[in-house]
């Protein structure tokens, strides 16, 4: 309390300094504002540096293009820098408002050497934002892709601080955190399960996408809810010049994005879809009599999004994301036979509007839902389990530029959850049996924040911001009290509007939503940073998060079947606090960033299952009555070197780190490493441009082998051999380390028509890395011949792919 | 209460336990075959060294009393993972404990030795006693010395539920109708928390009460109704005979003793724990978990009290 007390006390002062600031100035001050786009598409930039040359001080554009600089009366010049675009110029006399609107060219590639190196990028080092990578799409699309899709994710994982979550796995770990603690945004819409395929590959399509901003330490006060991470994916906007088609003909999967102006430089739109096909190459080969006739599985993903600029102060953007991964398993001989069906849509229509030329806002209305379905089936017997998660969202996020030297965002933001926990339901022939009434959970969750990125000093900026939140779980909500052994003694009812009949509901109990649980929390956030020079600083921030919502993952793996629960009176929300500090220094003028970050991380209130907890548990009680709690903490030194220009690209990363937990309930009370330790982690990263056409890009991953249970010692009762267990996470497997490469080879550019090949190499040494490790028995212990053997299980050995991209 | 099933007129002819097998492993474990066949087409197996830490020998309590029976009590060693079969096997039995047990009352120490009866037809180190005799509603504690450790339990034996019928019926769809499973109609009593387990014998065939996959069950879906459940013939886990040549079925012309018990929770969470380990055996996807036991800290096993209904069906 006394923390948060001094952090207010900070803020205040902060503020009045910004009064006091802007009264004493005497000259009269101007603004330039505007938005930055890109010249061949019209797609509006994020993250452009635009600044004043004479005061080497600028802004950022924001999400949607936007950047706007006050300053006072003067001669000036105007300036931008973005990898891999021309720099624009303009001088200008100062005297009044100015809106320049800019459009940046693409640097042709035999030039880049040139034009990059008259001016670099410092924000690594200028920006007050630690842990904070933003990266370009085109970045992303020349480096080795798994089977040949392109997939953010994985590049993700090749941060330092990042981890993945296993071979071939989208799924990622930030700083020791989880995998729910990943607050995934898509255009503004949270992305429950971001993976297809079990993981191997994720929900998006990067044909779609135009940037994207990965934040894993001093998250501000604007994000909220997770405690580990934000990644913020923005999809492109659609050319408003020009119509475009883009393609990818691969071996699994085959994409196709359509964009074009519908009026031009005032709307446009974009579709892109994406679809495997292994199920419609295969289905004619399987014979009719093969008894898994009729199984199958496949993805497919469709983003579309149009905007429309109503006038130079407004514009809409309606964008949409809807996913599906469908398997079907069939068995003729026993006539068994199960559907699994899962994804997620996502909607978000917002509206930006210019107040004036300081104050930019932005409205969001978005729905997100993400559902999973499984039915299986033998004669007439039949069973049917779901589960899923549904939120409508309005977000208001204002953008404030009173000066220079201030950065000022406030908003607020609204939720209206709907959980549906497992739920089952099961028949056979004309009975059913009762697996209880459909169980939902609803929830509202509201946050309020306010937080300035602002100039203290010459030398040192400070990100200062709080959030306040709000969570309350209402009715209806049946409430199973349980006793010692797990048994239901009691049920406690709270009344609520039920959504299949609301109107009964209103009447029979006065339409009330009965309140079953509230959290309210202040989160402070403070980030800043202190230039030792021009080309290097130190950087320090501490972060306290709350978060609401949980994913409870009962497998060693991560399945669609994990439910999202909302905190409740037994889930406490999981609360996280990070202090990081780093050091970074940039240099041969800026081509070469380089950046050591150390942090240390608390988290309490964190869940897992109860030993022995399985998913059907849930059906018919409360998903919380199976889970347990305790408390987690990490740390870890992250070193990183990156090259951003010329004609070899790429960085080195290296984390040391460790990641712990502790739950009274498990591992008789000690100190468990998380499933996700790793304490070394190394990834290196590196595209070569041979000539304009040729590009030859190689990865090479090491990280420490994964932390697992095993049995270590077998009893017999009743005859039967039982395995005893050993204690949690205390195995470790081999260390996992693989390279890949790829080779793209655009062909001669025509007049209309682009195409190119990527070969890529997945596992280029072939090296075998351990998936999963099982016991296997051999022999009987009657004779004596009885055995036991581990056996390692690898997935992918060397996996080359050719990719076909075409666009005209 | 959910007893609306009862209303629904007619029988229910799905076993139980495929309804319990669906709805506690289904998801995870069929997401997990699914993901396992997909794997295995691209993936390749190696033989491996495991170092396990060393584990320490526990002493495993295997231990029942009925009622109007004497308890019998083994005890064994856990074995090293890894470790030989000789290892296992020669040092199993612990045979020098002090067991004692009471039933709130009386108390007797258990003596030790070869006994005939409870693995029929194989021997074992069994201790037993004469003066205690389980009773319906009984509590009965067990107070073990063995290998420098103190070791409790404490069990009950509820009232035995009786059976409303028993009979027998083929495998669906199968065309050999003297091979049958044996089906019972079970009258669940209406207040909620009945654990039970099912034993069968066929005598001549069978040297003892044997248990089947998925004995051990519980009314948390089903309470206070009527219902069907069947079994099929259970394998003697040591002979391991009845695989192919039987399978699994009973036979026209043998007479089966069907043990019905009743057991408290405590007694159920052990059963039903230890089949899922045994279950999860081998698939990584499973979470690793730990059998519950109703022995004290540094013991395993289970302690268990049986309320049993016998009924004796001769099929024809």
């Amino acid at each position: 309390m006394f923390r948060l007390s001094l952090l207010l006390l900070f803020l205040v002062s902060c503020f009045l300094f910004l009064a006091s600031d802007t009264h004493a100035q005497q000259t009269k001050k101007h603004t330039i504002s505007g938005y930055v786009k890109e010249e061949s598409t019209g797609e509006f930039m994020i993250g452009v540096n635009v600044y004043i040359k004479e005061l080497t001080r600028g802004a950022v554009t924001n999400q949607y293009g936007f950047y706007s600089i006050t300053i006072d009366e003067g001669e000036y010049t105007l300036a931008t820098s973005f990898i891999g675009m021309q720099e624009y110029v303009e001088k200008l006399n100062l005297n009044e408002d100015k809106r320049i609107n800019i459009s940046l060219k693409n640097v042709p590639v035999n030039i880049k050497e040139v034009v990059i190196s008259s001016e670099q990028s410092d924000k690594n080092v200028q920006q007050t934002q630690m842990g904070v990578v933003d990266m370009p799409i085109e970045t992303i699309k020349q480096l080795p892709a798994f089977m040949g899709e392109v997939d953010i994710l994985k590049i993700i994982q090749l941060l330092p601080g990042v981890k993945s979550s296993g071979e071939g796995n989208t799924g990622f770990y930030v700083r020791g955190g989880g995998p729910d603690q990943n607050l995934i945004l898509l255009d503004e819409a949270v992305v429950y399960n971001a993976s297809h395929l079990f993981g191997f590959f994720s929900v998006f399509n990067a044909d779609a996408v135009k940037n994207l901003e990965l934040i894993k330490g001093g998250m501000p006060a604007n994000y909220g809810g997770r405690l580990a991470s934000v990644l913020d994916i923005s999809m492109k906007e659609g050319n408003s010049k020009e119509y475009h088609v883009d393609g990818g003909i691969g071996i699994i999967a085959s994409r196709l994005t359509v964009q074009g102006p519908i009026k031009k430089d005032t709307a446009s739109f974009i579709i892109s879809g994406r679809r495997t096909y292994a199920d419609l190459i295969a289905a004619p080969f399987i014979p009719d009599s093969s008894k898994g006739k009729g199984s199958g599985y496949y993805f497919y993903d469709l983003n579309a999004k149009i905007n429309y600029r109503i006038s130079d102060k407004d514009r809409v953007f309606l964008s949409g994301y809807f996913g599906r991964d469908v398997f079907s398993f069939k068995n003729r001989e026993s006539g068994f036979s199960a559907g699994i069906k899962w994804g997620n849509a996502t909607t978000s229509l917002r509206w930006n509007h210019l107040y004036n030329d300081k104050l930019f806002v932005n409205t969001s209305v978005i729905f997100t839902d993400y559902k999973f379905e499984f039915a299986a089936g033998q004669q007439d017997f039949e069973f049917k389990l779901f589960s899923g998660i549904r939120d409508w969202n309005v977000k208001i996020d204002y953008n404030w530029l009173p000066d220079i030297r201030h950065n000022v965002k406030f908003g607020l933001n609204y939720i209206y959850h709907t959980f549906t926990p497992t739920n089952a339901s099961a028949r056979s022939g004309e009975v059913t049996f009762d697996l209880g009434k459909i169980t939902r959970m609803y929830a509202h969750d509201a946050a309020l924040y306010i937080t300035d990125d602002f100039d203290v000093t010459d030398k040192l900026r400070i990100n200062a911001g709080l959030r306040a939140t709000y969570f309350e779980q209402i009715g209806p909500f049946d409430r199973f009290v349980k006793n010692q052994y797990g048994q239901t003694t009691d049920t406690i009812h709270y009344k609520g509007v039920d959504e299949s009949n609301p109107i009964m509901k209103l009447i029979i109990d006065g339409g009330l939503n009965q309140s079953v649980q509230v959290y309210r929390h202040i989160e402070p956030r403070l980030a800043l940073r202190y230039t030792l020079g021009k080309t290097s600083s130190v950087k320090a921030s501490f972060t306290q998060n709350y978060q609401y919502i949980h994913l409870a993952t009962i497998s060693s793996v991560s399945l669609p079947t994990d439910i999202w629960v909302p905190s409740t009176s037994l889930v406490k929300p999981q609360m996280g606090l990070q202090y990081s500090a780093g050091y970074f220094r940039n240099f041969f003028n800026d081509k070469l960033e380089t950046s050591v970050e150390a942090y240390y991380k608390t988290m309490k209130n964190q869940i897992e299952y109860k030993d022995g907890a399985l998913p059907g548990d849930n059906v018919l009680d409360n998903p919380d009555n199976n889970f347990t709690f305790g408390k987690g903490w990490a740390y870890g030194v992250e070193f990183f070197i990156k090259k951003k220009t010329g004609k070899l690209t790429g960085w080195i990363g290296y984390t040391w780190s460790k990641t712990s937990r502790q739950f009274a309930a498990l591992n008789f009370g000690r100190v468990f490493d998380a499933k996700y330790d790793r304490r070394h982690d190394v990834s290196l990263v590196s595209s070569y441009d041979f000539t304009e056409r040729l590009n030859v890009s190689l990865i090479f991953v090491y990280s420490t082998g994964n932390a697992l249970t095993l049995p270590i010692a077998r009893y017999v009762y009743e005859g039967n051999l039982v395995s005893e267990y050993g204690q949690r996470n205390s195995f470790r497997m081999p260390a996992y380390h693989r390279a890949d490469l790829s080779i793209t080879y655009k062909g001669k550019p025509h007049k209309h028509f682009q195409g190119s090949w990527n070969l890529s190499i997945y596992n280029l040494y072939s090296r075998q890395n351990p998936f999963f490790i099982y016991f296997d028995d051999t022999g009987s212990i009657a004779d004596g011949t009885f055995r036991v053997v581990a056996k390692q299980v690898s997935l992918f050995p060397i996996l080359p792919t050719i990719t076909y991209n075409f666009k005209f | 209460m959910r007893n609306y099933l009862s209303e629904i007129k007619g029988r229910f002819v799905v076993r139980l336990s495929v309804v319990e097998a669906l709805l506690l492993n289904s998801s995870t474990t069929l997401t997990a075959t699914i993901l396992m066949m997909f794997i295995l087409l691209s993936s390749c197996e190696k033989e491996i060294t495991v170092t396990l830490p060393e584990a320490e020998k526990k002493v495993v309590v295997e231990g029942a009393i009925e009622q109007g029976r004497h308890p019998y009590v083994l005890l064994t060693r856990s074995s090293p993972y890894f470790a030989p079969v000789s290892d296992f096997t020669n040092n199993l039995f612990v045979t020098d404990a002090i067991v004692i047990v009471s039933d709130g009352i009386l108390s007797d120490t258990m003596h030790g030795g070869l006994n005939m009866e409870v693995y029929n037809p194989f021997p074992v180190f069994a201790y037993t006693s004469d003066i205690i005799t389980g009773a319906i509603g009984g509590s009965y504690s067990l107070k073990i010395i063995a290998d420098g450790k103190t070791l409790t339990a404490t069990t009950t034996i509820p009232t035995p539920v009786v059976l409303d019928s028993l009979w027998v019926k083929p495998k669906a769809g199968s065309t050999n109708d003297s091979l049958v499973n044996v089906w019972a109609l079970l009258s669940d009593p209406a207040p909620i928390g009945n654990n039970y387990r099912w034993f069968t014998k066929v005598l001549g065939r069978d040297a003892r009460y044997l248990a089947p996959g998925g004995a051990a069950f519980n009314d948390k879906f089903t309470n206070g109704v009527q219902y069907d459940i069947w079994y099929h013939h259970p394998d003697d886990p040591l002979t391991q005979t009845d695989t192919i040549d039987h399978n699994h079925r009973f036979f026209k012309g043998d007479t089966v003793v069907v043990k019905f018990c009743s057991i408290d929770v405590a007694s159920y969470n052990f059963f039903y724990s230890m089949e899922n380990v045994m279950d999860a055996n081998g698939n990584p996807f499973a979470a690793p978990a730990s059998v519950f036991t109703n022995v004290s800290t540094g013991g395993l096993g289970g302690w268990i009290g049986y309320g049993a209904f016998y009924d004796t069906l001769v099929i024809k």
